[in-house]
């Protein structure tokens, strides 16, 4: 009968599959690589000058290409399925490289009758299940289909050692000849066809900046040139109009001498009220001032007409140096002018301070009631309480000054009461201060954990020999060949 | 007396806040272990899927490649074919990874599974579609997938596995219920029914 088993050996598979998970005696995992492991001929059914040519070749074809290519008999599949058997032989020993899962195994289990290639996850696209199985179909199954014509065991043998070379040499036909050639030609044009796309791109890159950098440099030259003569053209007119300004502010300074030349004995007769009523150190600073006024006076008018006679021989080039100068001169003016309206504004805040100040103290005593009762706060640091106590000291010192009949420096004990409140209002925000920082101090702080490093693993590496980790998912083909 | 109460306050705070960074280090480390052995079994789970979608898409080809035998029309093509339907494309995923569903995802490829052990069955009384080479090509790339869906089973069974055992672990079982990582179910040998048709096979295999 020529039809192959294979039929039957699918049955198989779906039933193993389904029963798979017997626990016989010889496990897969037992079994170890012999010398190189290219063959491994533990049922002893290869003969001897024909096991060495298959490792020679073996040896030679995972040099050219790399790829682990493992011959296997078994003298017991130890129950299981040839499916399991096989996967498991090769995951445990790693056939094919760990990165490419270029690993092969055909195996032989001459008891049983089956048959297995079972093909890495890396080789799966150059040699599919369907191609495996027609590989055994054609080349080893018909030799190993004349076992159940023979009896002797040396005969088995002669048929196991031709079918071995049979399959070993179909596979690698398949395999590395032309599809490995091929996968170099397409290797080597992919890396052709990259460097050329690459080549374009700086060739683009290239063209690209030969326009793109100087554009952009005219462009950035041009941005600056404009910005430069807005800039100045801004500047300009800024100089210009503070020149006219300058112009205006030095008549507007001798129209305000004029007038406080005019306006002095009005605030000589002011003066004379203000002395009448009050302590001297409430006017002293403006009585001097407006003894000095009238020499003050000349000598502003005089500088006020050297600065018009400078500015009507400059131009505006000039302006922002000049204009210091005449703002100086505009502010004396002005104060100058303002002498009389200064000591009526003086008499108005006395008589301010005089009604606001038993105010003030009524509110000091408020305050100063409650910021107690937040000073006795165990969170309240001494440096705050010290505070309240610069505060009492100034309020006494304002009480004292208060005390005589006549003659009482209001604007004095104003001041006082009012720098007394400032630091009981700071002694009340740095309590509050103190209670917040001590509050934070008592929440518990986060805790922080260390991360833990993994540490990597290597694999030595070796000559011609199997067993670099390549993974099997168990695509491959199978067929029994006893009757 | 009170420098030693005070040393014995320091040397409990001290072995206090050892015991803390130690017990949170062997939670990171737990949780990350936990983590690596999850995304194990997630990656076992998607090569199982993937390798019940090849079979899935293959059955098309097979049935079109006995079209012109009389086989094409017979009930256990139609039987293939039913079963295929019934499973359409379900895919397991891991948030749905009960043992309700994996049984039910089991039963429903366990019928494709029949269906084709069925056709084989049958295919033997057809000896010049036996003959054809693209369908046994075809039977080959299906005993293929499922090999490699039984390899793929196995590895996921020996994830969940891994995983459940670390899992259940003491003291690991408390840092995984604190992060409510749940048990997976495994695959089970399948029982009865299924067992008769192996014996049948097993003649049939010695009688050819």
């Amino acid at each position: 009968m020529t039809t192959p088993t294979i039929l039957t050996r699918v049955l198989l598979t779906l039933t193993a599959v389904i029963f798979s998970g017997n626990a016989f005696a010889q496990q897969p995992e037992s079994y170890t690589l012999v010398g190189s492991g290219h063959v491994n001929d533990y049922a002893n059914i290869i003969n001897q000058p024909e096991e060495d040519q298959i490792r020679a070749q073996l040896q030679d074809y995972q040099e050219k290409t790399t790829i682990e290519f493992a011959l296997v008999t078994v003298p017991s599949l130890g129950g299981m399925s040839i499916e399991e058997f096989t996967n498991r032989l090769a995951n445990h020993w790693g056939v094919g490289d760990k990165q490419k899962d270029n690993g092969l195994v055909l195996l032989i289990a001459p008891v049983e009758g089956d048959l297995r290639i079972e093909v890495g996850d890396g080789l799966q696209g150059d040699l599919t299940d369907g191609t495996s199985g027609a590989l055994l179909d054609r080349h080893m199954m018909p030799i190993l289909l004349e076992i159940n014509n023979v009896s002797t065991s040396a005969d088995e043998n002669t048929i196991f050692t031709k079918a071995a070379v049979a399959g070993v040499s179909a596979v690698i036909n398949h395999l590395g000849g032309k599809p490995y050639a091929q996968r170099l030609e397409e290797r080597h044009l992919a890396e052709q066809k990259a460097a050329e796309e690459a080549r374009l791109r700086a060739e683009q890159t290239r063209t690209f900046m030969m326009f793109a950098v100087p554009i952009v440099v005219v462009v950035a030259v041009l941005i600056l040139v404009i910005s430069l003569i807005v800039a100045r053209k801004k500047r300009e007119e800024k100089l210009k109009d503070l020149f006219s300004k300058n112009g205006r502010d030095i008549q507007r300074a001798k129209e305000l001498l004029v007038q406080a030349e005019r306006k002095l004995p009005e605030a000589s007769g002011e003066l004379s009220c203000l002395t009448a009523d009050h302590p001297r150190i409430a006017w002293k600073d403006i009585a001097f001032a407006i003894g000095q006024a009238p020499q003050t006076i000349k000598n502003q008018i005089a500088s006020a007409d050297g600065l018009n006679d400078r500015h009507s021989r400059s131009n505006w080039q000039e302006a922002e140096s000049e204009s210091k100068a005449v703002s100086t001169l505009l502010t004396a003016a002005t104060a100058l002018a303002g002498l009389a309206g200064l000591v009526r504004k003086r008499r108005e805040e006395i008589s301010e301070a005089r009604s606001n100040s038993p105010k003030l103290t009524e509110q000091y005593s408020t305050t100063e009631e409650e910021l107690v009762k937040v000073l006795d706060h165990k969170d309240v640091k001494d440096s705050t309480r010290e505070l309240l106590k610069q505060a009492k000291e100034k309020r006494d010192e304002a009480l004292a000054a208060m005390k005589p009949q006549s003659g009482v420096n209001w604007l004095g004990v104003y001041a006082l009461l009012t720098s007394a409140l400032a630091l009981l209002d700071k002694a009340k925000s740095s309590a509050q201060a103190n209670k917040r920082a001590a509050d934070e101090a008592r929440r518990p702080k986060p805790t922080h954990h260390r991360s833990t490093l993994s540490t990597g693993t290597f694999r030595p590496s070796g000559g011609m020999r199997i067993g670099g980790g390549g993974g099997f998912s168990g695509g491959g083909a199978s067929r029994s060949f006893r009757r | 007396m009170g420098k030693w109460i005070g040393l014995a306050v320091l040397l409990i705070v001290v072995v206090l806040g050892i015991g803390s960074c130690s017990v949170g280090s062997y939670g990171v480390s737990t949780y990350n272990q936990l983590i690596s052995k999850k995304t194990n079994v997630e990656k076992s789970l998607g090569e199982v899927n993937n390798m019940y979608q090849r079979r899935f898409d293959l059955i098309p080809q097979l049935v079109e490649s006995t079209r012109g035998y009389a086989i094409h029309e017979s009930d256990v093509m139609v039987g293939v074919a039913e079963a295929r339907a019934k499973v359409g494309q379900m895919n397991l995923s891991m948030d749905q990874l009960t043992p309700q569903m994996l049984a039910n995802f089991q039963t429903n490829q366990g019928e494709i599974s029949s269906a084709l052990s069925r056709l084989m069955v049958v295919v033997e009384k057809y000896p010049d579609l036996k003959a054809n080479e693209q369908f046994i090509r075809l039977m080959d790339e299906l005993a293929g997938s499922e090999n490699r869906i039984a390899v793929s089973r196995t590895r996921y069974n020996e994830a969940v596995a891994e995983f459940n055992a670390f899992r259940d672990g003491f003291p690991t079982n408390l840092v995984a219920n604190y992060f409510q990582f749940q048990r997976y179910p495994q695959f089970e040998a399948q029982t009865g029914a299924d067992k008769a048709p192996t014996v049948n096979f097993q003649d049939l295999r010695r009688g050819q």
